[in-house]
């Protein structure tokens, strides 16, 4: 081991709660004590991160497989601005999953399965070349398989196991990337500006299998084609194991083409050849399905689940672009819709705990028996339609810029394009819903309301989300400045 | 002397049990027997090293030999009640003793008429350890698996009186081909790789190996599927890079056969295996693939392919030992022999289960795991030798691999139980060696670098 070995910290900490949780005896001390430690340790984790990250940057080498293959784990400006997030947004849903699975069966594997997801997902953030983040991506999607079916109904079971498949296959993808890179590359570790090694870089071979890499990243962050798990596996998991998924796990896709584009092939390898075009075709054309799909689904969590399909190709479209302006909003908008998108599952999980509600046709009236529920979710809906002065217009403003400064023109303005009629579609899946659940209507009978709304334990975090995620958009300048210096740094 | 000191222990052992007839004293005396060995055969390794590198690998492989199979044995002593008549247990364990010995002898010896002899002895009691289990089946397989065996003893014997007549030497060392006639080597060659890739079962020549594999004690299974068919690839990789010599063997242009096939033998044995309802007839399909892996390696005929081979045969050996290992013990404290009854049982069975967990990430190459480091050495040979292409063969094949492995893994422990088998409130004992497998599988997965570093120094003084 050589480096700071206090990076292991953040990551093993997680995963030994998780242990202890899993011998944990439920039936002698309660499950009080479970609670506890999984609220404790995020919180305690975000104080060692900020601890962490107080000090230079700094990296450790773990171990090493063979001659090549080490597991390395390093701090840059992405790291921190990751396992902020993820750890940001795990405090809220576990305090919120306290209320939500208190009905459920088999609450100690689902603590024990989320704490130590949270370890995996940390380790993503940390990783300091491509093995070690394949190690750990495929890890977490292990460990996160058994929150998709915590229900175990028939259902969920073939939704997982298809997460599993989707999963494994963009996995193998990756693979094929890794492989390819750590034979051709003058170096493993991550560096701004890639390490492929300058004789291989104008051959097609090389681009094929970026186009693979960044597919089988892909699975993982819904983008087509292997996009088709997403609306099964969010839906059946519990919601705050859906916002989880929708909110975190998606965005380990993205922070994986992330690193692969910028700081293993680097972003000139890429840019203006045949595969910079393809990619944001198909960023864009999932952007236009995903809301269409969206549309057109009556499940609410579905609907959510598709719109996250579109929502996280936005991001993958503003990292395609490979300029400041897309890839400040590709940054932005995984913040923004890491955060959004957990308040509408976590807003549809409340629905569905309270009221036991599945559809949209459904929900009229809602926002009169479960208001602060409902406030949030609705300021999330306009946040992420991107009406301004709510976060996610900027992020779509600075995406909109980067498409039209694209040197394809063409195909810049039909990205732009398709940007806005998502957001109309956006618009069209969100609007109606929460016009609903406040506007019921004529034949709506006011005096049979019975409250839902949920105890504080699902209405703080929902409020606290809100309310940082409208801070951060009227108030963007720091986030803004923070990714235009990782933008100036790899570009 | 070491290694007539191993087969000393092994045949005195072994004739041992046969005289006194007792289970108790045929499981300890086996045991014990396996065990020195190993430490004999740790001693005939360390003392290789220190002489002359290239003379290493056999005697690396007698360890591999010993040690597993003194894992199989520690394990068979618990479980073996159930699978076979209480009074063919002595006699089993002594013709494990010997097959063991005579894989040894293959590997160990570089006179090609003494190693046909250990061949075919080796041919003889592999297929008795299918016998050994009184079932119609089992006759069935193992009468398969031993004409096969005797059919390819007799390319092999061709292949080698060709190969005397060249060479005027049975010494494989002492060969000299440079210079003699290219077609008739060519004949010797291709005689004794038809001979190796029926014993060792290489697509299309595998059809013996899932019957026999599947139908016999989950102990034979174990040893027959991680020990046997690689003495008999040891031998040919000797053959090739000692005998021959690579160039030579490269002049022949059969190599790339090797590769085509073994690449088909990935593919084909893990799409098998998916269409299995039994367990272990799975896992043996399983192997078909797997021994496609370790002919891919030798078929890039560079270092790196041959260093991932040799890799493989230990990294597979162990975790297909673990695999058969588990299923044998799910089969004999529960009876269940399908797939389809192994839904919920990792509540009866945590730690076996978990073990089989283990064994399937390993195969289908999970970072950390003993599998992956295999399959990133198949891959970095593959690339180094410009064959891109069977990068994507080695995904899918671990892709599909991971379709029959994780399935029953995911069942085990997340589904319910809905099957009316006999419930067990205890996990049987002896699962110490199993773990010691499974504890195997992480370690050498993670701390492989010595390992890789010792075959390549061996490697490297083949050439």
């Amino acid at each position: 081991m050589k480096g700071n070995i206090l990076l292991l910290v953040p990551i093993i900490f997680p995963i030994i709660i998780g242990l202890v949780i899993k011998e944990h005896d439920i039936r002698k001390y309660g499950i009080r004590k479970i609670h506890r430690l999984t609220a404790s340790m995020p919180i305690i984790n975000m104080f060692i991160l900020i601890g962490l990250f107080m000090m230079e940057n700094h990296s450790l080498g773990v171990i090493g497989l063979n001659n090549i293959l080490s597991i390395r784990l390093y701090t840059d400006e992405i790291t921190k601005f990751f396992t902020i997030l993820t750890t940001f947004i795990w405090i809220l849903v576990t305090f919120y999953s306290f209320e939500y699975m208190s009905d459920e069966k088999n609450v100690k594997s689902f603590y024990m399965f989320l704490s130590i997801s949270y370890g995996l997902v940390l380790g993503l953030g940390f990783a300091g070349n491509m093995f070690t983040y394949y190690l750990f991506y495929e890890f977490m999607t292990l460990f996160t398989f058994p929150l998709v079916i915590h229900s175990k109904t028939k259902d969920s079971m073939k939704a997982g196991i298809k997460y599993l498949a989707y999963s494994f296959s963009g996995a193998a993808l990756v693979l094929i990337g890794i492989i390819f890179t750590y034979y051709h590359g003058v170096d493993t570790e991550f560096r701004s500006g890639g390490i492929l090694n300058p004789d291989i870089i104008n051959n097609n071979i090389t681009l094929i299998i970026y186009l693979l890499t960044f597919i089988g990243f892909g699975s993982k962050a819904g983008m087509y084609p292997l996009h088709a798990w997403l609306p099964n596996a969010h839906p059946v998991a519990p919601a705050p194991a859906s916002g989880i998924l929708s909110g975190i796990i998606t965005k380990a896709g993205v922070l994986g083409i992330i690193r692969f584009t910028f700081y293993v092939y680097g972003a000139n390898t890429i840019r203006g050849s045949w595969v910079q075009t393809t990619i944001l075709i198909l960023s864009i054309f999932t952007i236009f399905m995903g809301s269409m799909l969206a549309f057109r689904t009556k499940e609410l969590k579905k609907r959510l689940a598709f719109s996250s399909v579109s929502q996280v190709s936005y991001i993958l479209f503003g990292i395609a672009l490979l300029s400041r302006e897309g890839f400040i909003g590709a940054l932005s908008h995984m913040t923004f819709h890491a955060i959004l998108k957990n308040i509408l599952f976590l807003g549809a999980g409340a629905i569905i705990y309270k009221a036991d509600k599945y559809y949209t046709h459904e929900l009229k009236g809602i926002g009169k028996q479960m208001p602060i529920t409902m406030w949030t979710f609705t300021i999330a809906s306009l946040a992420l339609i991107g009406i301004p002065p709510l976060s996610g217009f900027i992020s779509k403003w600075y995406l909109g810029l980067g498409g039209l400064g694209f040197t394809n023109y063409t195909l810049g303005v039909v990205g732009v394009v398709t940007l806005i009629v998502s957001a109309l579609l956006t618009g069209g899946y969100l609007i109606p819903i929460f016009v609903d659940a406040f506007f019921p209507g004529q034949d709506y009978n006011y005096n049979i309301r019975i409250s839902y709304e949920p105890t504080k334990f699902m209405t703080i975090p929902l409020i606290i989300l809100t309310v940082v995620v409208v801070l951060l958009g009227i108030f963007p300048n720091f986030l803004i400045v923070l990714f235009n210096n990782i933008a100036l740094s790899i570009l | 002397m070491i290694i007539y000191l191993m087969f000393f222990i092994l045949v005195l052992s072994s004739t041992a049990i046969v005289f006194k007839k007792d289970i108790s004293f045929a499981k300890l005396t086996s045991t014990l027997a396996l065990g020195l060995s190993a430490i004999a055969a740790v001693f005939l390794m360390v003392s290789a090293i220190r002489e002359d590198g290239f003379q290493a690998l056999g005697p690396l492989i007698c360890v591999f030999f010993t040690l597993i199979g003194f894992l199989i044995i520690w394990s068979s002593t618990s479980t073996i009640d159930y699978e076979i008549e209480s009074r063919r247990i002595p006699i089993y364990y002594s013709l494990i003793l010997l097959l063991i010995s005579s894989l040894c002898g293959i590997v160990f010896f570089n006179n090609i008429l003494l190693v046909f002899i250990f061949i075919e002895l080796s041919a003889f009691l592999a297929s008795a350890i299918v016998m050994i289990k009184n079932a119609q089946e089992n006759y069935r397989a193992g009468l398969k698996y031993l004409f096969l065996s005797i059919f390819a003893s007799a390319f092999l014997l061709v292949g080698g009186v060709i190969l005397y007549r060249l060479a005027g030497t049975l010494n494989i060392q002492e060969m000299i081909l440079v210079n003699s006639n290219i077609n008739l080597l060519r004949y010797s060659f291709i005689f004794i790789f038809i001979g190796v890739a029926l014993k060792s079962a290489l697509f299309p020549f595998h059809i013996w190996l899932p019957d026999a594999h599947g139908s016999a004690p989950s102990t034979s299974s174990a040893i027959l599927s991680a020990l046997v068919i690689k003495g008999y690839i040891i031998f040919f990789i000797k053959l090739i890079y000692i005998g021959f010599g690579i160039e030579l063997v490269k002049d022949l242009d059969i190599l790339p056969i090797n590769l085509v096939l073994g690449a088909c033998a990935m593919i084909y044995g893990s799409v098998l295996a998916i269409l299995q309802k039994n367990l272990k007839n799975m896992i043996a399909y399983s192997s078909v693939a797997q021994i496609g892996y370790i002919y891919l390696g030798i078929g890039l005929g560079t270092p790196l392919g041959l260093v991932a081979s040799i890799f493989h045969i230990i990294a597979h050996g162990i975790t297909k030992a673990c695999l058969f290992l588990s299923a044998g013990r799910i089969i004999s404290s529960t009876g269940c022999k399908e797939i389809k009854e192994l839904n919920g049982i990792g509540k009866a069975l945590p730690v076996t289960m978990f073990l089989y967990t283990i064994c399937g990430f390993s195969m289908i190459g999970i970072p950390l795991f003993v599998g992956f480091l295999s399959k990133w050495n198949f891959a970095q040979a593959a690339i180094s030798a410009d064959n891109i292409w069977l990068i994507l063969v080695l995904t899918v094949s671990s892709l599909l691999n991971g379709i029959y492995y994780l399935p029953i893994a995911i069942k085990a422990f997340f589904a319910e139980d809905e099957s009316k088998r006999p419930k067990i409130l205890l996990e049987p004992k002896g699962q110490l060696p199993v773990t010691i497998l499974g504890v195997l599988i992480i370690i050498t997965g993670i701390v492989g670098s010595p390992l890789i570093d010792l075959l390549t120094n061996i490697v490297q003084r083949l050439i």
